[in-house]
């Protein structure tokens, strides 16, 4: 029986994080200065007032 | 490093979150609400005046800027999603410090560099277009608007990333060509209207809002120094020992 491993270079080892950060990061961005739902627009008015995102 | 990482950037952006919400309901929060009293013809300013609408006080009481009771649930609605806003700077920052030390042999970060590059990329510029603007604000179309704000973030960190990649002189001028390109171009603009809102309360909520986001990033940059630098720095062996 072989024991199989994963093999994952160490380039890929170390970016993921870095990737999973940025995406995590800019999706959470995304959602509370630029979506555009009129609910979330409404619930995130003043956040994008008091962050400089463009509102209106 | 990946749980560092993570946790890092949500803690230190989820603390910076909270400070920045408290000043923006101390010091932002009324000058919205005053401005929407404007937007909405509650109050006017007497140069557009019209017969149904008579000109009133432009003068702000301190009465007319207390948060009233009604509005506990928007200041609520405000600090979770000024929390999830700069928890999204937070990871953000931290992804961009990790890939700085994995690719450049970039000296050891300290808190007011994270703070003035983060302040510079995610405010200063979009705001030298497209300067922070109350309700009842003449602007042009919201999603072109946005696009050029997302734009001018990307350029600008992209120049702030080439000085940082390479240290020369050719690189440098790149780097400027790319930030300034959006700037170039310009903003989408709409023709000078006559004001609906005073210009003094426009001013000073413009100066509010930098001063108040140049503090979160402050704040935000001295804990992503205490979390991540130094793990980071920790495994910037292992980093150099990959790339070379």
């Amino acid at each position: 029986m072989t024991t199989s491993t994963l093999a994952v270079s160490p380039s890929n080892a170390s970016l993921r994080p870095v990737l999973l950060s940025a995406v995590f990061g800019a999706a959470l961005l995304f959602f509370a200065g630029f979506s555009q739902p009129d609910a979330l627009h409404a619930a995130t008015h003043d956040t994008r007032h008091a962050t400089g995102f463009p509102c209106h | 490093m990946s749980k560092t990482l993570l946790s890092g950037g949500l803690i230190a952006g989820a603390l910076a979150g909270v400070v920045v919400a408290l000043l923006q309901l101390w010091l932002i929060q009324p000058l919205i609400i005053e401005a929407e009293r404007y937007e909405t013809g509650e109050l006017a300013l007497p140069l557009v005046q019209t017969e149904d609408q008579p000109g009133m006080s432009t003068t702000i009481q301190p009465d007319d800027m207390q948060i009233e009771g009604t509005h506990l649930s928007r200041a609520g609605l405000t600090v979770i999603f000024l929390t999830l806003t700069w928890c999204g700077f937070g990871l953000l920052a931290g992804a961009s410090m990790s890939a700085a030390q994995m690719s450049t042999n970039v000296r050891p970060f300290s808190a007011v560099g994270i703070a003035v590059s983060g302040f510079a990329v995610a405010f200063l510029a979009p705001a030298l277009g497209l300067p922070p603007e109350l309700p009842g604000m003449p602007a042009a179309n919201l999603s072109s608007r946005q696009l050029w704000w997302i734009l001018t973030l990307v350029a600008t960190a992209a120049g702030l990333a080439l000085t940082l990649r390479f240290e020369n002189w050719a690189a440098r001028g790149v780097a400027l060509a790319v930030i300034s390109l959006p700037h170039v171009v310009g903003a989408p603009t709409v023709p000078v209207a006559a004001p609906m809102i005073p210009p003094d309360l426009a001013g000073l909520y413009v100066a509010r809002v930098l001063g108040v986001n140049f503090l979160g990033w402050l704040v935000l940059g001295a804990l992503l120094e205490r979390l991540l630098a130094g793990p980071l720095g920790r495994k910037l062996p292992t980093y150099r020992k990959m790339l070379d």
